[in-house]
């Protein structure tokens, strides 16, 4: 299948005086051209770190290990700066959890979806030809602004963001993305902070307009649930590796990683008399230890010796169907 | 002990009743230049009865501005209200000088942030022993108590001299949860007490909360925007929009039925682990939770509704019973759902 992005073995680490941190460890996966794959993990996963890593915003604490991030066939870790900085918003654009961190407190809204609009227009090929006037720019504000589905969007763009509430804020966040036209969008957990009738709304919109221009749609998230309602393909993360990525339906339906089928037995879906949650033991690993073998071990209810001893690698044992986990080694 | 002064075993009444609780914040708005402005008010709360039986659980759930919060805190007297009355076993609590003090050791309460409910300062076998001071003067028989606490909750007991930050967030909401059953109060309030969990940790949390309430026969409160984890654990729900009740009654039914347009699209709108039986990307309604400020006149819902009428926007509808045990407040609650 034609894949917009690839990620392959990609490792990153975190540092400080005195520890590291691997957050990301080895992850490969790939995102096929106008879907939305979900990236799902609990805190600590590494699904974040991934999400910067492949746009290119890592903090300066971190430093890519090895891997390489194929956007249409260039590796984009092989970039300069300088070159990078072409891809991002009109190529690949990301947004997070909390707009308020990416809006420009001092701009009207307005002001911020012109420069979006802008930055795209100077950046297509033979861009000297002719400079849109900031008049068409602001009529195409608007626009977006109502695709958006944004009520009054003429009183909204003269708003300066801490005017709007939660649910408005990600709105423009997405018209900003629009107007850059990118063919992947990252979305870090972008309906986290939100009502879950704004979150709706909003996944829905993501979901609409994205497909619609073709782009494809990396949502990171914890939330399965989420996963399962807007998915077309599911990674799962645990502690910075892949353990499972199908598409949405085989994974529900038939997990195969320990992790997969342990954490669907955590999501309560039913009274307390109909249903008993059966919660995973033990915590979250902590990203400073380095440990041998399969990291879900300690926690795992299958673990073999092997588990502990080597690490298992990501394997495709269904079509399109692959886990790391030794239960499936034939 | 202090619960041999409540008339614990009296049949036929509620653990906790809430009658018509208001409470309303006034907006401070700096210089105010006399007789220009009237003063405004957050309507966060706006008149909500309630009654938590022995040994069940009440769910309150809403979005962010519904209010369910400062309900518990309002019951708790922690931002006192501004009228309506709370009893606990059928005594008076919400007096003017606060809950009564043989009374307060009966209701506690778990925050959904252990971070800032739990002193960084203090141990964790400190922190569980903080509300027990002035009814276990004894240190010893305090001190097996904590114990005893810790291990129910499932703390290692080497926790003990351990300050919260060095647990993990799984482990200092147990910390809260040993802090408020220690007393051996008959309700606990539980304000979105997994909500800043993971998913595998909020899994033990409620088992555990299910395990405590068996245990203890204890009632719980709970307060959440998570209508999975209100499912899961209550026997009756309450879902609140704006201040207001819109519907209320046995779990199962409000679930399995929802008449209330506002409840209909909140079970359309929670995602579902299901990706067979999607309804997510169906939800029709636009717009967000209305301002408390200057709620919509009538029916606080009805600038969403779908199915709106004229009446909605002149007269606010009463809760009603649509089917046993099932209130809803709408004008057209026979044709929903």
């Amino acid at each position: 299948m034609d894949e917009v992005l690839r990620v392959e073995g990609l490792s990153v680490e975190y540092f400080s005086a005195h520890r590291t941190a691997r957050a990301v460890d080895g992850v490969s996966l790939g995102i096929p051209k106008g879907k939305m794959v979900v990236v799902v993990g609990e805190s600590g996963c590494g699904k974040s770190t991934l999400g910067l890593s492949i746009i290119g915003l890592l903090p300066r604490s971190s430093k890519v290990l090895g891997g390489s991030v194929f956007y249409q066939g260039t590796d984009l870790l092989s970039l300069k700066e300088k070159e990078r900085r072409m891809f991002r918003g009109t190529e690949i654009a990301m947004i997070f959890q909390e707009p308020l961190t990416s809006l420009d407190p001092v701009y009207r809204v307005q002001d911020q979806l012109i420069e979006a609009i802008q930055v795209r227009e100077s950046r297509k090929k033979g861009a000297n030809t002719r400079r849109m006037s900031n008049e068409e720019a602001r009529q195409e504000a608007v626009e977006l602004l109502k695709r958006t589905r944004i009520p009054d969007p003429d009183h909204v763009c003269m708003r300066y963001p801490f005017e709007l509430s939660g649910g408005m804020r990600q709105r423009v966040m997405i018209a900003m993305v629009l107007a850059e036209r990118p063919s992947l969008l990252i979305a870090d957990e972008p309906t986290t902070a939100l009502d879950v009738t704004t979150q709706a709304q909003v996944l829905k919109l993501l979901k609409s307009l994205m497909m619609e221009s073709g782009a494809s749609v990396m949502l990171i998230t914890h939330d399965l649930a989420v996963a399962a309602e807007v998915a077309d393909e599911v990674v799962l993360l645990y502690a910075g590796n892949v353990v499972e990525v199908a598409s949405v339906f085989d994974l529900f339906a038939h997990p195969l990683h320990p992790y997969t089928s342990a954490l669907l037995t955590c999501i309560p879906v039913g009274p307390k008399s109909r249903t008993r949650l059966k919660p995973i033991p033990g915590r979250l690993p902590s990203l400073g230890e380095r440990t041998v073998g399969c990291k879900f071990a300690n926690r795992c209810s299958h673990a073999m010796d092997i588990c502990s001893r080597q690490t298992p690698q990501l394997m495709e044992v269904a079509p399109n169907h692959k886990v790391a986990c030794f239960l499936y080694d034939k | 002990m202090t619960s041999d002064s409540l008339n614990l075993d009296e049949e036929g009444k509620a653990l906790l009743s809430v009658e018509n609780l208001v409470k309303h914040f006034e907006i401070k708005e700096g210089l105010r230049i006399r007789g220009r402005k009237a003063r405004r008010f957050v309507r966060a709360v706006d008149g909500v009865s309630l009654a938590v039986e022995k040994k069940s659980t009440v769910a309150v759930v809403g979005e962010s501005g519904s209010g369910k919060s400062t309900l518990a805190r309002a019951i708790m007297m922690l931002d006192p209200p501004n009228s309506g009355r709370v009893y606990l076993n059928g005594r008076l609590i919400s007096t003017t000088r606060g809950v009564p003090r043989d009374v307060s050791d009966n209701i506690q309460m778990v925050f959904q942030d252990p971070d800032s409910s739990l002193d960084p300062m203090m141990s964790v076998a400190g922190c569980i022993a903080e509300p027990l001071h002035r009814t276990i003067p004894d240190e010893t028989v305090r001190s097996a108590r904590v114990r005893e606490a810790m291990e129910t909750v499932g703390l290692p007991e080497d926790y003990s001299s351990s300050r919260p930050n060095r647990l993990s967030g799984g482990e200092r909401q147990r910390v809260a949860v040993a802090r408020a059953i220690a007393p051996r109060p008959k309700l606990v309030i539980l304000d979105e007490p997994t909500s800043a969990l993971d998913a595998s940790i909020q899994a033990q949390i409620l088992t555990l909360l299910l395990d405590l309430q068996e245990k203890y026969s204890l009632s719980y409160l709970l307060i959440t925007h998570n209508i999975a984890v209100a499912y899961y654990l209550s026997d009756k729900i309450l879902v609140m929009y704006a201040g207001r009740v819109v519907e209320h009654g046995p779990t199962d039914k409000v679930i399995g039925r929802p008449r209330h347009p506002y409840t209909i699209t909140l079970m359309q709108a929670i995602p579902k682990p299901d990706p067979t039986s999607r309804t997510l990307l169906g939800v029709e309604v636009e717009g967000e939770v209305p301002s408390a400020i200057e709620p919509p006149p009538g029916c606080r819902f009805h600038p969403r509704c779908p199915y709106a009428q004229a009446v909605c926007s002149r007269e606010d509808p009463p809760l009603r019973e649509i089917a046993p045990d099932q209130f809803v407040a709408c004008h057209f609650a026979e044709q929903t759902g």
